[in-house]
């Protein structure tokens, strides 16, 4: 059975979290921490060892207008970064993990601050009425299974994971993750053990519904992109905008393969297309587009709802992608971002794979 | 530029004009975008036809060109030599394989006529969009490094020395010859191994265009075909450097070690021997027990460490007669029997050399399983439940990859294969040489072999180095390469975990993958794993495949 140590959290999670960062930043545990904090009604990454800046940190913010694995790909793309603590969502986390794989973040240095997440509001709702915020979530955060650290999607590279679900009111666990987390706790004094079994047991049990109410809600989105037809008619309010692309933090090229002119033909050529099929959809690129981008991303997917909350025309993306993205996922038996230490599918190979082709 | 696209159909004799209907073929790509002319011809790689295509671009001045005809295996490299007497690009030509993918595998003449279409106007949407690559040559170094002085690496150095081409011979130990030199006998014909070696260290030592350092390592390789640089280390003294334009590794294979499985008792029980430690004690003239006695009776072991290992060593068998031949001419009255699992005697001069073992009265039983315990000077041979008891018991140990073939096979970036050896570019059409060009294989590194066959390795790798690294000529390198985008590459490195031929170099300073054109070959597997798209093949560029996949599946 799991335990966790536990401290005060009379305040709320955010206190309590930053009480710890404080503490560790006093401590010179780390040279700074990467947290968001709130400004007026916005909420921003930032990265600061000031303590009295952390007394505005919103661990848990309401809205995610940027994906925590983008910022830290945009932290140590270029060289990695001194020893931080980062405080994220598991979404995030595995975005970012995903990203190391393909050497676009560095984590080496970075110590993982994961949390209980309930998921993040709409960012079209929130601007509207700022107070459903906590109360309407992403239809990609209502299906959500890996919002915290238990089941078979956890991830590995989590240092101290914060229990707050099936948690005593005015308290909070801090299950260490690596022997890095338990050195942190150790060094922050921090030695109250207390069982985490009412946790473990809120949190299996919520997967457990999820996980019946994902599998719902895809399998109702699938039937709506049954078919080419079924895609075509999904895709064909997208405006083009590519909001979709710039937010997801798995879309890291740095110059996108549509955006190229690979697709564009001369006038003479797109006639003889059309006089050869009798007519011709004008144009076709933007479902290549979408299926371009989704054949490059679904292994990597961490269905965090970053598209579907930038998309201006409410095309179900981010839910399309994950119908996808589970079922590739499963083809190779992998959870992105659950390790940093196991290969991308398409970057490796198993020998029976080949055995496999060759037989066929 | 305006293109101009020439278009021609051959007919291959009555091949193609018999299986299709050409004019239609013609019809159905004549109005196409770009298309200046179409043509049939009766058949177009003959001398009549290649002076026909030539002079065709050069009155049309055709920009860029289409071919129908058989498989570009066969023709490309002849339609390409057309384009350069016409003046053209030679990559700007696309083939179309009217023969045997479709006249020859398509018996409705309809149905091949439809697909013939698919096949031209794939073709020559796809040629549009060439581009003229340009073909390279680079200086090369014509001298060769051989790795181990056994009897393959002798055997290649004597063949590749000249007085124009060095070759380095670099043995790690202090004498030349190898295994072999430490045989008494060898099957089929019991000559004395080192009869064979010594011959071949004393011309080697005799021919100033060798230079043979013994003791000493290759400590790195670096570069590729015709360039490469290499470090060498006499022991404890500085390391050495020079230059060479190809490498033969022949650095040979070890024996595995019975002591690892329980049930042969090696090392524990006394008079159990493995076939190298009785050859040394034939080498020296005295084969006895522990005790100073002749064995009477001797029990010879197949397969020790076969099904650990996973393969047959091929060559153990015929040691195991060898072995039987020699211990009854010295000690006529001695008896032996032979455990085996599967009898591996390959070769014409095999059987009758199995035969003549049996005739002299050594005995061959089939066993699965062999477990041995000792007892008084005697040791008691448990065969499937049966029990013999010898004198003496002679263990035939598998082959296995010798200990430094890990440490080979990344400092030249030659992959190991089955059972740990170094692989051979292809097994049945390559095989000596690697996915490294210029770095061939010779003798048991790529895997067990008897002496015969390590020679006749030797004697490939020479033909190959001969006759593609002529002292004095040019190198033409790979036209058709792979190239990596500057502005979208994101220097992942995927590229450089899938590239077989070292080809690709991560540049710090600018974040990005680049790739050395002189040593890649064209396969396209970087521009296949990139996930941004940034690696291309020239030859192959998204664009390209694009458009003919679109004719194809239209």
């Amino acid at each position: 059975m799991k335990e966790g140590h536990v401290i005060k959290a009379t305040e709320g999670t955010s206190k309590a979290i930053a009480g710890l960062l404080k503490s560790s930043l006093e401590k010179k545990i780390f040279e700074a921490v990467l947290v968001p904090i709130r400004t007026n009604k916005e909420y921003n990454y930032v990265l600061t060892d000031n303590i009295d800046l952390l007394n505005k940190a919103e661990i848990m913010p309401p809205v995610m207008s940027v994906q925590g694995g983008k910022v830290l790909q945009a932290l140590t793309r270029h060289g990695k970064s001194r020893k931080i603590a980062a405080v994220m969502r598991m979404c995030e986390i595995r975005a970012a993990i995903e990203l190391s794989k393909l050497e676009q973040t560095d984590l080496e240095n970075v110590f993982f601050i994961s949390v209980d997440c309930n998921g993040v509001t709409p960012l079209s709702d929130y601007l509207e009425d700022p107070s459903c915020a906590g109360k309407k979530f992403r239809p990609l955060c209502e299906i959500c299974t890996s919002f915290s650290v238990v089941g078979d999607e956890q991830a590995q590279d989590v240092d101290i994971h914060a229990a707050t679900m099936g948690v005593d009111k005015g308290q909070m666990l801090l299950i260490p993750m690596s022997t890095d987390g338990e050195s942190v706790l150790e060094k922050l004094g921090i030695d109250k053990k207390q069982d985490a079994g009412n946790w473990v047991k809120q949190t299996e049990k919520l997967q457990k519904q999820r996980t019946a109410a994902r599998e719902k809600a895809l399998t109702k989105t699938k039937e709506t992109i049954k078919g080419l037809n079924g895609l075509v008619e999904v895709f064909s309010r997208c405006i083009e905008c590519y909001n979709c692309r710039s937010v997801c933090p798995i879309c890291y090229c740095r110059l996108c393969f549509s955006d190229k002119e690979t697709f564009r033909e001369t006038g003479g050529e797109y006639l003889d297309r059309a006089q050869a099929q009798g007519v011709m959809k004008c144009m076709d690129e933007v479902l290549q587009f979408h299926l371009g981008r989704m054949s490059h991303i679904s292994l990597s997917c961490v269905s965090c709802g970053m598209c579907e909350d930038a998309c201006p025309v409410d095309i179900p993306v981010g839910q399309i992608f994950s119908v996808v993205a589970e079922r590739s996922q499963a083809i190779f038996n992998y959870v992105p971002g659950k390790s940093s230490d196991e290969a991308q599918p398409l970057r490796t190979f198993e020998l029976d794979e080949l055995t496999e082709v060759e037989d066929k | 530029m305006d293109r101009k696209i020439g278009v021609y159909v051959c007919e291959c004799g009555p091949n193609i004009a018999d299986a299709l209907d050409i004019d239609r073929v013609i019809e159905a790509v004549s109005g196409l975008e770009n298309v200046a002319v179409v043509e049939r011809y009766k058949l177009l790689c003959s001398p009549g036809g290649k002076k026909y295509l030539a002079e065709q671009i050069k009155e049309h001045g055709l920009t860029h060109l289409v071919v129908g005809a058989c498989s570009p295996k066969q023709h490309e490299a002849t339609f390409m030599g057309v384009c350069e007497e016409g003046r053209m690009n030679p990559f700007l030509m696309q083939m179309a394989n009217l023969r045997e993918q479709i006249a020859w595998i398509t018996p409705d003449k309809e149905k091949a006529t439809e697909r013939a279409i698919r096949h031209m106007k794939a073709a020559v949407r796809r040629v549009r969009y060439h581009a003229p690559l340009e073909q390279k040559e680079i200086e090369c170094n014509a001298d060769v490094l051989v790795i181990g002085g056994g009897i393959a690496g002798m055997s290649a150095a004597l063949l590749l020395s000249s007085p124009d081409r060095k070759v380095f011979l670099v043995e790690k130990n202090t004498e030349l010859g190898g295994m072999v030199s430490r045989c008494e006998k060898l099957f089929p014909d019991m000559a004395r191994g080192s009869e064979i070696t010594e011959s071949r260290v004393k011309s080697l030592k005799e021919d100033e265009n060798i230079e043979v350092l013994t003791g000493t390592v290759v400590e790195n390789v670096l570069g590729f075909f015709g360039n490469f640089v290499v470090t060498v280390r006499e022991k404890e003294s500085e390391p050495q450097e020079f230059k060479v334009g190809a490498v033969v590794v022949a650095t040979g294979a070890d024996l595995f070690d019975p002591s690892a499985l329980a049930e042969y008792g090696y090392g524990k029980i006394k008079n159990v021997v493995t076939a190298p430690e009785l050859e040394e004690m034939n080498l020296k003239g005295n084969i006895t027990l522990e005790n100073g006695n002749e064995p009477k009776s001797v029990g010879i072991i197949h397969c020790v460490g076969r099904k650990e290992k996973g393969y047959c060593s091929e060559v153990c068998c015929r040691v195991g007669m060898k072995i039987s031949r020699y211990l009854k001419e010295k000690i006529p009255a001695v008896s032996i029997t032979q455990f085996y699992q599967d009898l591996c005697v390959p070769g014409s001069g095999a059987q009758a050399f199995y035969e003549k073992t049996r005739n002299t009265g050594v005995e061959f039983v089939c066993t699965e399983a062999v477990k041995l315990s000792g007892s008084v000077e005697k040791i008691k041979i448990d065969h499937d439940g049966k029990i013999d008891t010898v004198d003496m018991v002679v263990l035939l140990p598998a082959i296995e990859p010798a200990k430094d073939t890990s440490e080979i096979s990344e400092m030249l970036g030659v992959e190991k294969g089955k059972g740990g050896f170094l692989t051979e570019e292809h097994e049945k059409i390559g095989p000596v040489t690697t996915t490294v060009e210029g770095v061939c294989l010779a003798g048991t590194v790529s895997g067990p072999k008897t002496v015969r066959d390590a020679v006749s390795q030797s004697e490939a790798v020479a033909g190959k180095i001969l006759s593609s690294l002529v002292p004095g000529r040019k190198l033409e390198t790979e036209a058709r390469t792979s190239k990596i985008s500057e502005s979208l590459c994101t220097g992942c490195r995927t590229c450089l975990t899938v590239c077989c031929y070292s080809a690709i170099e991560y540049d710090e300073s600018r974040g990005v993958c680049v790739v050395n054109e002189v040593l890649c070959k064209g396969c396209g597997n970087c521009a296949a794993a990139c996930p941004s798209g940034a690696a291309t093949h020239q030859q192959f560029t998204p664009t390209q495949i694009y458009r003919e996949v679109i004719e194809i599946l239209r």
